[in-house]
């Protein structure tokens, strides 16, 4: 030996460490069984690495931890992967612990005198799946925060102890900053803390009493080289599914091995909206589905009594198989509990792809989530967060505020601005409500202009208002045959694109100079014109009437739109003519009345 | 030359030494406790700092108008309020959601939270019933368990609700849930 390694193990001794680490008999030989050990060290390992390359990245708190999981997910250099290799890491080791302890349960080991490792086993498993629940909850996006609010809700039901142990855990009464400062310090600090020494204990154990095998087993290998290579081989084949993984982009995508693959990172949570797809990772639908079969107060029972009696009785384990047949006893309990978590686990999926509110839910996610990156992505994400950033965005927001102020009279394009009908109960049956007002979609553009000219009584405009015979309606018939196409569509154009538009004008300036004759003066066949009823302030338009209607100063523009939806019985609208409209000016805020206009005018010129 | 005894006085004497050693003993323990309770103790009480939080009394937020709702269709709403949350105070921030259901004998209002495990509660328009999206809890329109399979122990709870001059006024609060009782998070 080189003179530098002698001196250095006079001074540590590393050469008997070495040797103890490596030269480990193996009696009957390396086996390809016993690789599940080491594959579990090595994936932990990889999730200390990765966690702490992810730890420099992430902030745990309510209006930066989605925002920091998203520029890392999205922005920085191969985020994505080691993300995803994070996050299916975690999935990797539940299925190698089950693998682990299936073998160990299989061979026996659970007996005297390893009954102590047996514990520690038991004990690194619930270290994981805390490990992985307190995860869950970190990105702080939908399907974290509301499968989350499900695990904590049911540390709460738990006997005596409950409350107080959820509102530790939590950090105050609800969500809030200190559950996710307390959920990280336990992911990335005391679990894996616990897990280090829990796992260091297990291998010495381990070493301590070796491989479990038969009393005639013949021949021997130490664990170096080709146990050692065995376990190589088997930690490499992990590496490999969880890279694969790492970029796989879901069965429509196939793999991508970008930021829209790996693990998947949901719109940020929002208590305030309803976000049906809370669900448990993959490895807990079994717990989740137990939870359906438990009515009223029984919960406790699915929930937290039978799932501690199972557990109980894995710990008891080493008792059991020392009576007679306890062996065959406790290979039984285990295979008949993951039979029934796995039937368990396919029954939550099957119910899943019928249930309608579920699949309407996920779509509904999914739409969320683009549109929340497309916003971060031509944006930016604002000091006060991207939840904020998603209030206060009117293609978000513009829907449900229609169906929660307009949808009661208008429609849009038919439906309630979300998409569904509008409907009412009548004698115990749902029946669709007719529109008392116009239908708003395409507001704000000529081609809606154009077609409320040629038909104002239809029911898409004034057919169900107080204006069904009015003066509108009684022009229209007698001067709307008098004007050409061609006239329509300049007026059209002309009160939308007023006051002078720069963009429309230069685009066809015959037009707009046509619109604006036939709006002052009528035309040579007779038409009446609009300024008799319409005030307009315009360097084209001279005269005015009697202003029965509203001022179309601005029509079509976001301020004339919220000035009427404020209050549509001022003189410059609809004054005493009011069909009925109730004013908004104290039912909207500033900011709601904006993201409505915005909406309505964005969609209509979008052609929804 | 016979070496010198540790200590003069007491040399040979086993008495003193055993009471000498047992006093090392005592003390040595004693500074040990010291040592793990001075970070244990003071560590757990802050810890259990989240125990004398409060939760906020909410009084009534304006959340709708009564002309914006349907008769006999639940709407959600969303309720802006004051919240304190650890340094944070907001005046006017989302505190959650609630169903308000307009009939003929007047409007109620519903917490969306479902009362079994905590999941926003849909409402499913064909069947006329509001339905869990996540264990498959249903709850009528009066807020009742409508299926006597339903995990939840309890209804929907109901909230406070007051109309001013049109408008629709709601005391936001949350329940616990999982129990029969209706218990206000305090």
């Amino acid at each position: 030996m080189s003179p530098l390694n002698d001196w250095l193990d006079r001074r540590t001794g590393y050469r008997r460490l070495v040797s103890w680490l490596l030269y480990e008999s193996i009696p009957g030989g390396a086996r390809w069984r016993y690789v599940w050990g080491s594959t579990l060290v090595f994936t932990f390992l990889l999730q200390l690495f990765t966690g702490l390359l992810l730890w420099t990245a992430y902030s745990p708190s309510i209006r930066a931890a989605w925002e920091s999981v998203y520029f890392i997910q999205h922005q920085m250099e191969l985020g994505w992967f080691i993300r995803g290799l994070h996050h299916y890491t975690s999935h990797a080791m539940i299925v190698l612990l089950v693998l682990h302890l299936l073998q160990v349960v299989i061979a026996g080991a659970y007996r005297a005198p390893r009954e102590i490792n047996w514990w520690f086993g038991l004990l690194l498993m619930g270290l994981v799946v805390g490990t992985a629940l307190t995860g869950y909850l970190l990105p702080w996006d939908e399907r974290g925060y509301w499968a989350t609010q499900v695990t904590t809700k049911i540390l709460g039901i738990v006997p005596l102890l409950g409350p107080t142990l959820e509102r530790l855990l939590l950090g105050g009464p609800t969500y809030g900053h200190h559950t996710l400062t307390r959920f990280f310090a336990l992911h990335a600090g005391l679990l894996p803390a616990l897990m280090v020494l829990a796992t260091v204990l297990h291998v010495v154990l381990f070493r301590r009493h070796g491989v479990t095998h038969s009393e005639d087993t013949k021949g021997a290998d130490y664990f170096w080289p080709r146990q050692a290579f065995l376990d190589g081989l088997a930690c490499l084949a992990v590496l490999l599914v969880l890279a694969a993984l790492a970029g796989w982009g879901g069965w429509d995508r196939g793999f991508v091995f970008g930021p829209e693959g790996g693990a998947p990172l949901d719109a940020p949570a929002d208590p305030s909206r309803p976000s049906p797809s809370a669900r448990p990772e993959w490895y807990l639908l079994f717990l989740y589905q137990f939870l359906k079969y438990f009515p009223g107060r029984s919960e406790v029972i699915g929930a937290v009594v039978i799932p501690s009696f199972v557990a109980g009785v894995m710990v008891c384990f080493p008792f059991l198989g020392r009576i007679r047949r306890g062996h065959a006893l406790c290979l039984g309990i285990t295979f008949a509990t993951l039979t029934g978590a796995l039937l368990l686990t396919v029954t939550a999926i099957r119910e899943d792809q019928t249930r309608p509110m579920y699949q309407a839910g996920l779509a509904g996610a999914e739409k969320k989530t683009r549109r929340i990156l497309e916003l971060a992505r031509e944006n930016g994400i604002p000091p006060d967060g991207a939840l904020a950033m998603l209030h206060r965005d009117p293609q978000t927001q513009g829907p449900p505020l229609f169906r929660d102020n307009c949808s009661a009279c208008h429609r849009w394009d038919g439906h309630d601005g979300t998409g569904a009908q509008v409907t009412e109960v009548r004698d115990g049956v749902s029946v669709a409500v007719p529109p008392s007002a116009s239908d708003l979609a395409g507001f704000g553009t000529p081609e809606w202009v154009a077609e409320f000219l040629k038909d104002p009584s239809g029911d898409r405009f004034f057919g169900q208002t107080r204006h069904r015979e009015g003066t509108m309606v009684q022009w229209a018939r007698k001067n709307i045959p008098l004007l050409t196409e061609r006239e329509i569509e300049a007026v059209s154009a002309f009160v939308i694109h007023q006051p002078d538009d720069a963009e429309s004008a230069v685009a066809d300036p015959e037009l707009m100079a046509l619109g604006a004759r036939v709006f002052s003066s009528g035309n040579s066949a007779g038409a009446q014109e609009c300024v008799m009823c319409h005030q307009l302030d315009h360097p084209e338009v001279s005269g005015s009437g009697i202003a029965l209607g509203p001022e179309l100063t601005g029509y079509g523009s976001p301020e004339w739109l919220g000035g009427i939806i404020m209050d549509s019985s001022l003189p410059r609208f609809y004054g005493s003519q009011n069909s009925g409209m109730p004013k908004f000016a104290h039912r909207l805020r500033d900011q709601e009345l904006q993201l409505l206009t915005d909406w309505i005018l964005e969609e209509s010129h979008t052609g929804n | 030359m016979s070496p010198l005894p540790a200590r003069l006085d007491d040399a040979g004497d086993p008495g003193i030494m055993r009471r000498r050693e047992w006093f090392r003993k005592l003390v040595g323990g004693l500074i040990g406790i010291g040592l793990l309770l001075v970070p244990l103790g003071t560590g757990l009480l802050f810890l259990l700092n989240p125990l004398r939080r409060r939760a906020d009394q909410h009084g009534f937020s304006r959340v709708a108008s009564v002309d914006s709702l349907p008769m006999g269709t639940p709407r959600h709403f969303m309720v802006r309020g004051r919240r304190r949350d650890a340094w944070e105070v907001g005046a006017q921030v989302p505190l959650g959601a609630v169903y308000l259901v307009r009939q003929e004998t007047g409007i109620r209002a519903f917490q969306v939270i479902c009362p079994h495990a905590g999941c926003f509660v849909g409402f499913e328009t064909v069947k006329r019933r509001f339905l869990c999206p996540c264990h498959d809890s249903s709850f009528g329109l009066d807020g009742a368990i409508s299926d006597p399979e339903s995990p939840s122990p309890r209804g929907l709870d109901e909230l406070d609700v007051k109309i001013e001059k049109g408008e629709v006024l709601v005391r936001y609060q949350e329940f616990r849930p999982g129990v029969r009782e209706r218990i206000a998070v305090s």
